[in-house]
């Protein structure tokens, strides 16, 4: 019967493919459009003093993020998901890193530097991006083009938290030690000629985790302290053809870290490993025709660091992948279609069911512009999993009413099988089952299906002139059989670690809404500012599922002003207000611990400073980053680290013109 | 105590506004900088410095003289300082090592023009503060340690002879440490001014 149901829906998708055709003999001009989209540029990153890729989502309007050590994100993306699934995409130049684990995405695992980035695409409406469905927001970081001739860069990140005991730790007001951050290093070469370029990198970071509420739990199983150490290495190869384009590019990461794992309730040290080789590219067949393809293979691995119950992950999924699309555009309209597959392999030496699958994909894109002021798009996009089909589409609509003012539009509807997460319980049902060697015990109530989320969201746009700029929207998400984890910890002292089973709840339901709005004005041409609202609450659901929602605060606002008397010096500087969170999973704990690990985090307003200058003809660049500066409380998880005041001192060299 | 520390952060910040304000609306002809494009000179100054205030560290500690060396250039705005303050601390308990403070720190800004060839400097002050103890009896790593540091400076400078200008400078630095150090610090030297070399000034700007 479901084949039955692919198959009736594979014949409407081509139904609607042959329409798109009968259409190819029209013409009129295409507007492009990027609702939902956000783009953080070099130019922000540097003034904001960024020292890592996860920091970056600092600069994002409407991605909330939690974070335990304070360099690991987990985010939510415009409110199209909890904390608790981590599905957003990451890529690096259109090529997807798979790089999560059991619902943990660690931005910084990607194999680029900070002083490699161009600009980064952040995309928080559902669509299509490079023959993937985005349902939880995609990540796009983009690297800068190799110039022409032989260039080198070389960079130099160190900081300081404070709050280090100094001379009175010989006195009775002796407090534990907090370790500097970094040092992060990271250097590359680039060579460019007319016809291909090529670049390298390689970064170095290491980090310690010694704030009090995370050192003790994380030193109840490390052997060898509380650093942290990553490695990657990253390699690029452009070639233009007369015909097209093709990019191969390959990456590959060490982190021995410290890894939360949330079924476990603590961390545990272990190594995590990750490599990408892939070849991207397009070949022009004429003006109006061309096509798109794509080859990938990546491994994700966690695995064994030294740690006192000799416990090892021995998990190490293999992804291989390819897509093949045609595009047709012409004044009138765009059209893509294209097919996808990709097969995932598991290697552990444990025993395990399935240890490979593959996922299938049909998908097809059209853009209607009737008129230079609207455009419409639609987008269509099947998956065939191992059991299940499920069907995702998104509808988009721009209309530029007039020089000033444009509205536009999107909804989207999405299915999502359990088999596409990466969550632990999803690999449970695959075979692979540690839940013995950690005491980690599920009480599943229910049968989980694949989820149905359908969301939209309503833009409007007013640039009153090129100085002064209104962005007003809203947006609205219906989420219904979602599975939810819930985990009441029991904290430990002896440990000072978590424990609690895990209630698995199914078919659970949420309807939320937002409404966001953003003002940016440019005062004078050495000063601009801006302000950014985000409001966003749950209208219905389930009495679980808002509790889950209620990690996400509620109000955040941001202003930010930039101040640049030169051209190679700059002061930035930004407040942040949160409103509080509740993190229902540590209710008992709260009394356990006399608030330590209160479930509730208070309201919060951060500001942060930033100073850049640039020596020597814009060779070198340093900046100098005080991040909380009024040392408020800033915590942003009930376990985390309390990030107090911090101090960042950058320092990096750009070579661009090295003799041939 | 919170509160009148963040009343004061406010009041600089609006300080910095203010001073902020006289820049771009080009009132700032009180101000030295519109006698000095930015890096066009040096100024090279060394003090001797002096620990004053009495804090919970003298029940401990006795501080003793030091010194401080900068070098300050005119900045787009105001001036900018980069210098080194050390001061060293003799304890006076036998189970307390002695230490050496030194205060890596960058300073901004401006001179306010005042009769008989002086000027009244004020500016914030911030760096990075280490903490060097001589304790044998732990390990290397924690022989030395580092705290983010900030806080205010004010320096009346009188031009002397030729390029030589004396100064008095009073600091008020807060040390951040988990139980916050409060020092104030006091300065008197020399400082020598020349215009800044071409290779120099190409560096810098």
């Amino acid at each position: 019967m479901a084949k039955g149901i692919f198959r009736l829906k594979i014949l409407t998708l081509f139904c609607f493919l042959f329409f798109q055709t009968f259409l190819l003999s029209q013409s009129s001009d295409i507007k492009t459009e990027t609702q939902g989209t956000q783009i953080i540029t070099e130019a922000q990153i540097k003034a904001a003093g960024i020292i890592n890729l996860s920091d970056i989502l600092l600069l994002a309007n409407n991605w909330s993020l939690s974070t335990i050590d304070g360099f690991s994100k987990t985010v939510s993306a415009n409110n199209l998901s909890s904390y608790q699934r981590q599905n957003f995409i990451l890529m690096i130049d259109g090529c997807r890193y798979d790089i999560n684990i059991f619902d943990v995405q660690n931005i910084n695992l990607l194999p680029v530097s900070i002083a490699q980035i161009d600009y980064v695409e952040l995309i928080s409406v559902p669509r299509i991006v490079e023959g993937n469905f985005v349902e939880c927001g995609l990540i796009n970081f983009h690297t800068k083009a190799a110039k022409k001739g032989a260039s080198v860069h070389a960079v130099e990140i160190i900081g300081n938290e404070t709050g280090d005991p100094g001379p009175y730790r010989y006195t009775d007001y002796s407090t534990p030690n907090v370790d500097k951050i970094g040092p992060f290093f990271s250097a590359g070469v680039n060579y460019g000629s007319k016809n291909w370029s090529s670049a390298f990198n390689f970064k170095n970071e290491e980090t310690y985790d010694t704030d009090p509420v995370l050192n003790a739990r994380v030193l109840n199983l490390s052997i060898g302290g509380n650093k942290t150490s990553l490695l990657s290495g990253w390699g690029q190869t452009i070639i233009n053809w007369p015909f097209g384009v093709t990019q191969f590019s390959g990456g590959v990461t060490k982190h021995d870290e410290f890894f939360f794992f949330k079924p476990y309730g603590n961390e545990i040290p272990v190594e995590r490993n990750i490599s990408y080789v892939g070849g991207v590219g397009n070949v022009i067949l004429d003006n109006n025709i061309s096509v798109n393809y794509a080859a990938e293979y990546s491994t994700n691995a966690i695995t064994k660091r030294e740690n006192k119950i000799n416990f090892d992950f021995d998990f190490n999924l293999e992804n291989y992948s390819g897509r093949f699309e045609g595009l047709y555009k012409n004044d009138l309209f765009a059209s893509v279609f294209g097919i996808g597959i990709k097969t995932h392999r598991v290697f552990t030496s444990r025993a395990i069911d399935i240890n490979k699958y593959s996922s299938k994909n049909i998908y097809s894109s059209f853009t209607f512009a009737p008129t230079n002021d609207f455009s419409q798009s639609f987008q269509l996009f099947f998956q065939k999993d191992r059991n299940e089909n499920s069907i995702k589409w998104s509808l988009f609509n721009c209309w530029l009413i007039d020089a000033k003012n444009k509205l536009s539009s999107n909804f989207s509807y999405f299915e999502t099988p359990v088999e596409e997460d990466m969550s632990y319980y999803s690999w449970t049902l695959k075979g692979y089952d540690i839940s013995n060697e950690l005491g980690i015990k599920y009480n599943i109530y229910g049968s989980p299906n694949k989820s149905k989320t359908f969301t939209a969201d309503l833009s409007y746009l007013f640039k009153c002139d090129s100085a002064l700029s209104f962005n007003l929207s809203g947006s609205y998400r219906r989420f219904a059989n979602h599975y939810l984890e819930m985990q009441p910890y029991q904290y430990d002292e002896q440990t000072s670690t978590f424990s609690a089973p895990i209630d698995l709840y199914t078919n659970e339901a949420l309807k939320t809404i937002s409404f966001n709005f953003e003002i940016k004005q440019t005062l004078s041409p050495v000063i601009r500012h801006s302000l950014a609202f985000n409001y966003q609450r749950y209208i219905g659901g389930s009495d679980l599922f808002k509790e889950v929602w209620d990690a996400l605060p509620n109000t955040n606002i941001t202003y930010t002003i930039e101040y640049n008397p030169a051209a190679t010096f700059g002061i930035w500087a930004k407040i942040k207000y949160l409103s509080s969170s509740f993190w229902y999973d540590y209710k008992y704990s709260d009394v356990q611990t006399s608030a330590m690990y209160g479930y509730e985090l208070k309201p919060k307003a951060v500001f942060d400073l930033s100073f850049q200058k640039w020596f020597l003809h814009k060779i070198i660049w340093t900046n100098l980053l005080l991040r909380n500066l009024f040392n408020q409380n800033e915590r942003y998880s009930p376990i985390g680290a309390n990030l107090n005041l911090t101090f960042f001192i950058q320092a990096h060299f750009y070579f661009d013109t090295l003799p041939e | 105590m919170l509160i009148l520390y963040k009343i004061r952060l406010f009041l600089i910040l609006i300080l910095f506004i203010l001073v902020n304000y006289y820049h771009i609306a080009g009132n700032n002809t009180l101000f030295a900088q519109t006698r000095n494009e930015a890096f066009s000179e040096i100024k090279i100054g060394l003090n001797i410095s002096a620990k004053h205030n009495n804090t919970y560290l003298n029940d401990f500690w006795s501080p003793k003289t030091g010194f401080t060396g900068n070098i300050e250039t005119p900045f787009y705005f105001g001036s900018i300082t980069a210098g080194l303050t050390v001061l060293p601390f003799k304890s006076t308990n036998i189970k307390m090592p002695d230490y050496t403070g030194q205060l890596i720190f960058l300073c901004w800004g401006n001179e306010l023009i005042l009769p008989y060839n002086s000027s009244f400097y004020f500016g914030f002050k911030t760096g990075n503060y280490t903490m060097n103890f001589a304790d044998d009896t732990v390990n290397t790593n924690l022989k030395s340690e580092s705290e983010f540091a900030a806080g205010l400076t004010s320096r009346l400078n009188i031009r002397a002879f030729n390029n030589f200008e004396f100064n008095i400078t009073g600091d008020a630095i807060k040390i951040f440490t988990k139980k916050k150090m409060n020092i104030i610090v006091f300065s008197a030297g020399l400082n020598y001014i020349f215009s800044a070399p071409a290779w120099l000034k190409e560096f810098l700007d």
